[in-house]
């Protein structure tokens, strides 16, 4: 049994005294996909702000491989982060990514190349030195994530990864986590219930609480969907294997709860 | 019936005597001095009496503020106003600062009379002018007099290139550099009566051929023009240490650092009635360079 | 191919800098060499020159280096490219405090005084604008307070019976290098370069804290105390050369800017190419001041406001980056 890249014990999250979850316990296994999913306010962000490290929890404590969260360039090595709409700043492609390596000085050689590799791995390499204020919105959000992969990190936390994004830049983000799977472990916040659904695990967010925690297709069902974000939801199975889709309901009068018709089949 | 006449007459008369254009010179004349040089003249004059308002004094004899006890401070056009006088008096400065008060003072029928001094002469003219128009007329004459042989027996006649003072004396006037404050330094141009004091204490001011009468220059100017003797502007209300301050701002140039200085009390240089204790102050510096 | 880009870049950086200094010393020359009694070549050079003119040109270079270096930490602790390092209240600080000095002890030299104003304000703004962290918070304490301290010294000018004030304040508030000693030149010297070692070896946490307080802090910045330490030099680079040279404007603005549209954002780059820029530009400033109305002499800060005005004209032109990130 491996030791867990991010645990959490007796996790309280929130404002100062205004506790937005509680009674969190999550481990994350090395190479893991953990989809938190909820309704705005939920505690989403919360949640995985302190799972990164970027804020202290109420209550509870997090560790990371067993250990407080390292300080300086150690700790773009335990976990790595992709902030939601982080604006494009004017740094380039290749400066941009090396400042993830959290080092201080200018890059060796071995830095340069790992530099190279990641944002090859962005599929970036023409776009290199370009100031990233210039890019489309999928390049920058790769650009991103190759800042936040390049230090190699255990665990990597995700906030709304695919917001905003056409659906090319979706795709790109999709294939992206797809190689990090079991490499990297990944905890994203997110509302693209595809996205929750290719994942190891999801985490149901509502109340104040962790409702359901599992496999997608125990937790990703329209009953708890239902109660966890409010909304009808129907969920339609692709028989040869392939993710679900979701369709959401636009009434409730319209709502099913009904036993899923296994004929339905994604167009 | 006729008391009624009898005190519209006097009201007439007296309404007629304060409003508008010239009014006429005597005791009764109701004055504002708005500059310390007029202040300080009047009370020479003995006229203090005539004074109504006056600009609060900057720095004035003892003499002078005993003879001001009394005297309201005046300073904006409605203080001036509210003391009614006939007659303000004061220096082409008091324009320049409030171009905007000469103005509407005139507007209101009050007549001003600003002063240019620009050299000694200028000095006594003005004086003899203001005692002749405020109606004590001998006594500025008596003093402009008196101040004119007290001049001509510090310093014979003006200096001018070619003509020998004496065998025992320079050919060649003293080069003076007037140092009055800050950096970049302030000094004495050519239409300033300090200047035509130095010249006729037998020295010549390096900046004669600057036109304004007081103005900025560089330390550069200064060292260039090599000036034999420094003299510094010395401000008494600023308290004991502004002549050694500016004496340390001197020597702090290393070329001017060995220089004689004299130092000017800033009344004797305004071009009052103290511009001949300046020039015997400046004679007898320019004398012991020799 | 790809680590040979990287060197690449190394060595532009080098080479621009290396041009900005060369640049640097040609225009500190040329300044020393232009005066108000006319210019006097090098083999020319007297004691008064060395004297007169020298030390007031190279402290000129310090005092533009001093504020372009301070210009470059604030705009990273603010986030904003627009922030000079006068922004917290600290002109109204240094404004006031000389000012008082002037009008109280005519003879002393105002400098010791308005840094003590200087530092005195941005420690004000700071406690006003207590709590987390917050660049606008921080930007309107600074408007308010310094706002107010320009008023108490309006007020004292206008109050004060002494015309010499009026004079040697108007000189100090518009900028000017008087005539400094060589000893002069330690304090600002020992300042700028520690200042400049110090925020160079941090430049990269200085690049991730302008990307932001949470990005910086997921890089593995400690990012309350190196704000505190870059807050704490801006504001002492810029109480130094209010001292030495009352309030110049713009150098803190443009060097900055220039050197990031030079040399890239890095702040590697960054910060050397703008201390070279500000300095290069004050002692320009310097020289015309003192050679355009000669025999009179402008103050330095109304030559860096008139320079200044235009520069940012043209930026407009070209089309201004986004500016706050």
């Amino acid at each position: 049994m491996t030791a867990p890249v991010i645990e959490a014990e007796g996790l309280a999250v929130g404002r100062a005294g205004a506790p937005v979850l509680a009674g969190v316990a999550l481990a994350v296994s090395p190479g893991e996909r953990i989809a938190l999913v909820g309704a705005n306010g939920s505690g989403k962000t919360t949640l995985l702000r302190a799972l990164a490290g970027l804020d202290r929890p109420l209550a509870g404590a997090v560790r990371w491989a067993g250990q407080p969260l390292p300080h300086g360039a150690l700790r773009v090595q335990a976990v790595g982060v992709l902030f939601q709409g982080e604006p494009a700043s004017r740094f380039t492609v290749r400066e941009l990514v090396t400042l993830g390596l959290g080092l201080d000085g200018p890059p060796s050689a071995a830095a340069r190349g790992r530099v190279d590799d990641a944002i090859a791995s962005a599929a970036l390499a023409g776009l290199a030195d370009r100031p990233c204020a210039t890019l489309s919105g999928g390049e920058a959000q790769r650009a991103l994530l190759a800042r936040a992969l390049v230090a190699r990190p255990r665990a990597i936390a995700l906030d709304e990864p695919t917001n905003h994004l056409d659906p090319a830049g979706r795709a790109m983000v999709h294939a992206l986590l797809d190689r990090l799977r079991g490499a990297v472990a990944a905890v994203i916040a997110t509302h693209d219930l595809e996205l929750a659904a290719g994942c190891d695990r999801v985490a149901l967010l509502h109340g104040g609480r962790i409702t359901a925690l599992g496999m997608p297709t125990d937790v990703l069902t329209p009953a708890l969907l239902a109660a966890a974000l409010g909304v009808q939801i129907r969920r339609l199975d692709d028989p040869s294997g392939g993710p679900p889709l979701f369709r959401m309901v636009a009434t409730a009068a319209a709502a099913t709860t009904a036993a899923l018709d296994p004929r339905e089949v994604a167009a | 019936m006729h008391w009624i006449v009898v005190l519209s007459l006097v009201a007439g008369s007296t309404l007629g005597c304060s409003s508008g254009g010239v009014a006429s010179a005597g005791p009764g004349l109701r004055v504002v001095s708005l500059h310390d040089v007029m202040t300080e003249l009047l009370v020479a004059m003995d006229a203090a009496d005539r004074l109504v308002g006056v600009d609060e004094p900057v720095d004035v004899s003892a003499e002078v503020t005993a003879a001001l006890t009394r005297v309201p401070r005046v300073g904006d056009l409605e203080s001036i106003l509210a003391v009614r006088p006939a007659l303000v008096i004061g220096l082409h400065i008091t324009a320049a600062k409030d171009p905007e008060l000469v103005a509407r003072l005139r507007q209101a029928g009050i007549e001003v009379y600003l002063a240019d001094p620009r050299t000694l002469d200028d000095v006594l003219s003005m004086i003899r002018a203001v005692g002749a128009r405020i109606g004590a007329a001998a006594a500025g004459d008596q003093l402009a007099s008196r101040l004119q042989s007290a001049a001509t027996a510090i310093a014979p006649a003006p200096w001018s290139s070619g003509q020998p003072m004496g065998t025992s004396e320079q050919t060649a006037p003293t080069r003076v550099f007037v140092y009055d404050c800050c950096d970049p330094p302030f000094t004495a141009g050519g239409s300033s009566v300090l200047g035509d004091l130095i010249a006729r204490a037998g020295g010549v001011n390096v900046f004669a051929d600057v036109a304004e009468a007081w103005t900025h220059v560089s330390w550069e100017q200064v060292v260039e023009r090599r000036p034999e003797l420094v003299v510094i502007n010395a401000y008494a209300f600023a308290g004991q240490g502004d002549a050694a301050d500016k004496q340390r701002a001197v020597r702090a140039i290393s070329a001017l650092a060995t220089l004689p200085t004299v130092v000017i009390p800033l009344r004797d240089s305004l071009g009052g009635i103290h511009s001949v204790e300046g020039l015997a102050l400046l004679r007898a510096a320019i004398r012991s360079r020799i | 191919m790809m680590s040979r880009r990287g060197t690449a870049g190394v060595a532009r950086r080098h080479r621009v800098v290396l041009g900005f200094a060369i640049a640097c010393a040609i225009v500190g020359v040329l300044a020393i060499c232009a005066g108000s009694t006319g210019w006097r070549w090098p083999w020319a050079w007297n004691a008064m020159v060395g004297e007169l003119r020298a030390p007031r040109v190279l402290l000129g270079g310090l005092v533009g280096a001093a504020l372009a270096v301070a210009g470059v930490a604030m705009q990273a602790v603010l986030h904003n490219d627009l922030a000079d390092p006068y922004v917290l209240g600290i002109s109204g600080g240094a404004s006031v405090s000389a000012v008082g000095s002037l009008a109280l002890w005519p003879g002393v030299a105002p400098g010791p005084a308005a840094a003590v104003g200087a530092a005195g304000a941005a420690a004000l703004v700071r406690g006003l604008a207590r709590g987390p962290h917050d660049p606008t918070r921080l930007l309107l304490a600074g408007v308010a307070v310094g706002s107010m301290l320009a008023s108490a010294t309006g007020l004292i000018l206008v109050l004060a019976p002494d015309s010499q004030l009026l004079r040697s304040s108007t000189s100090w508030l518009f900028g000017g290098l008087g005539t400094p000693r060589w000893s002069a030149l330690i304090a600002p010297a020992v300042a700028v370069a520690g200042a400049v070692a110090w925020l160079e070896r941090r430049a990269e946490r200085i690049d991730r804290l302008a990307l932001g307080a949470d990005v910086a802090a997921a890089l593995g910045v400690a990012v309350p105390a190196l704000r505190r330490r870059v807050l704490v030099i801006a504001v002492v680079l810029t109480a130094l050369s209010v001292a030495a040279a009352g309030l110049v404007g713009f150098v803190g603005l443009i060097a900055p800017h220039a050197a990031r549209r030079i040399a890239g954002q890095p702040h590697r780059a960054v910060l050397p190419v703008a201390a070279l820029a500000g300095a290069l530009l004050v002692m320009a400033a310097d020289a015309l001041a003192r050679t355009v109305f000669a025999p009179r002499e402008v103050p330095v800060g109304l030559v860096t406001a008139s320079i200044g005005g235009p520069f940012f004209l043209w930026q407009l032109h070209r089309g201004v980056q986004r500016v706050v990130q």
